[in-house]
């Protein structure tokens, strides 16, 4: 029964403590082939397209500072989206085009798939969410939506930018946001240098794109900052003092 | 129950639920929440080579929430989706400083 007990109890906190999860898609082996994703920050607004592009550079900046460079690469072009590049756009109809809530969803990352390869992304943000107009909430969005793009899902620690409702105030990246970020970098890299080309990526022979992962981040405000999660390194340290009680409990395991 | 481990061991799991993260996020609910009036929209002064961004300056009329008194300043992104008109009346949300709400109250 202790033995039971200390396992579960580790298994909790090593859950909580490891609270970053990869995308369906990217953990179905499909991956970016090659380094950096390079976008286009598409608005026929040329105001708001300058904007966009400085917070997506700030965005890239923060991840790579911590990770490694030359993950994503943004440039700007004043002009209509167009569909076949990587692009971040503003959306004034964002309900209409995506099906999402335009009151509590900020924006949405949507990649594509052709054979074994995520073929082109898309981050789409809510033109009519007033949270928008705030610089460090866009930021955040923007940072929060990079990371889905290299295929980092919703992080189950609420102090994680990839958590899914967005913190106020935010405090950078959570190291669960880099451990992920580190893991899929990696198995991507090292995907593209094996060629790797999964089973279940329709044989490689794909040519039509096929929309995958949709991610978004809601609004959230905390009354502390923080959400739920915890802290991973509180919950571990939890669950080993749990753990350890129980291994020291007077209490003999005598069934009724 | 103190004789049974396995109840034991279910009390400190359900104890420990919200520490492992099984809490809902709540919704908006910061410490500061105030009713106020658009009372200043100012523009930066001199060519900027940043973001470009506005200072909305409210006066606030009730507090909802925490001790805020006397005038608020918010920094709002010029071409961002919320355009604040003067003399209309928000509900403002605040945590630690950082602005985590703001919408026009009808």
């Amino acid at each position: 029964m202790k033995k039971l007990i200390v396992f579960c109890f580790t298994l909790l906190a090593w859950q909580n403590a490891m609270a970053y999860r990869i995308t369906e898609d990217f953990s179905k082996g499909f991956y970016w082939s090659s380094f950096p994703v390079n976008f286009i920050v598409m608005d026929t607004d040329a105001n708001r397209m300058q904007m966009i592009t400085n917070l997506a550079k700030n965005a890239v900046q923060e991840w790579e500072s911590t990770i490694t460079e030359g993950l994503w690469n943004i440039t700007s072009q004043q002009s209509s989206p167009t569909s076949n590049r990587n692009i971040i756009r503003w959306s004034t109809k964002f309900g209409k085009e995506t099906g999402l809530s335009e009151s509590t969803t900020l924006a949405v990352a949507i990649r594509y798939t052709r054979g074994p390869y995520i073929a082109r992304a898309e981050i789409i943000i809510n033109g009519n969410h007033p949270m928008n107009s705030f610089e460090e909430q866009l930021n955040t969005v923007l940072v929060h939506e990079l990371g889905h793009i290299l295929g980092l899902d919703h992080s189950d620690n609420g102090q994680a930018v990839m958590a899914p409702t967005l913190q106020v105030p935010y405090y950078g990246l959570h190291w669960d946001d880099q451990m992920g970020m580190d893991y899929t970098v990696g198995e991507t890299k090292r995907r593209q240098l094996i060629g790797y080309v999964s089973p279940l990526s329709s044989s490689g022979e794909t040519t039509e794109e096929s929309p995958l992962s949709c991610g978004t981040v809601d609004m959230s405000g905390g009354s502390s900052g923080g959400g739920s999660g915890g802290n991973p390194i509180f919950s571990l340290g939890l669950g080993l003092l749990l753990a350890l009680l129980a291994l020291k409990s007077p209490f003999k395991g005598r069934a009724a | 129950m103190a004789e049974k481990p396995f109840a034991w061991f279910v009390t400190c799991l359900l104890w420990a639920g919200p520490v492992f993260g099984f809490s809902v996020a709540p919704q908006i609910n910061c410490p500061t929440q105030v009713r106020a009036i658009a009372s200043e929209v100012r523009e930066p002064e001199g060519a900027t080579t940043g973001l470009s961004k506005q200072t909305v300056v409210f006066a606030i009329e009730e507090s909802i929430k925490g001790s805020a008194s006397g005038n608020l300043e918010v920094e709002l992104l010029k071409f961002g989706p919320l355009v604040v008109e003067i003399g209309k009346e928000y509900l403002v949300q605040m945590n630690q400083g950082k602005l985590c709400w703001l919408e026009s109250v009808e």
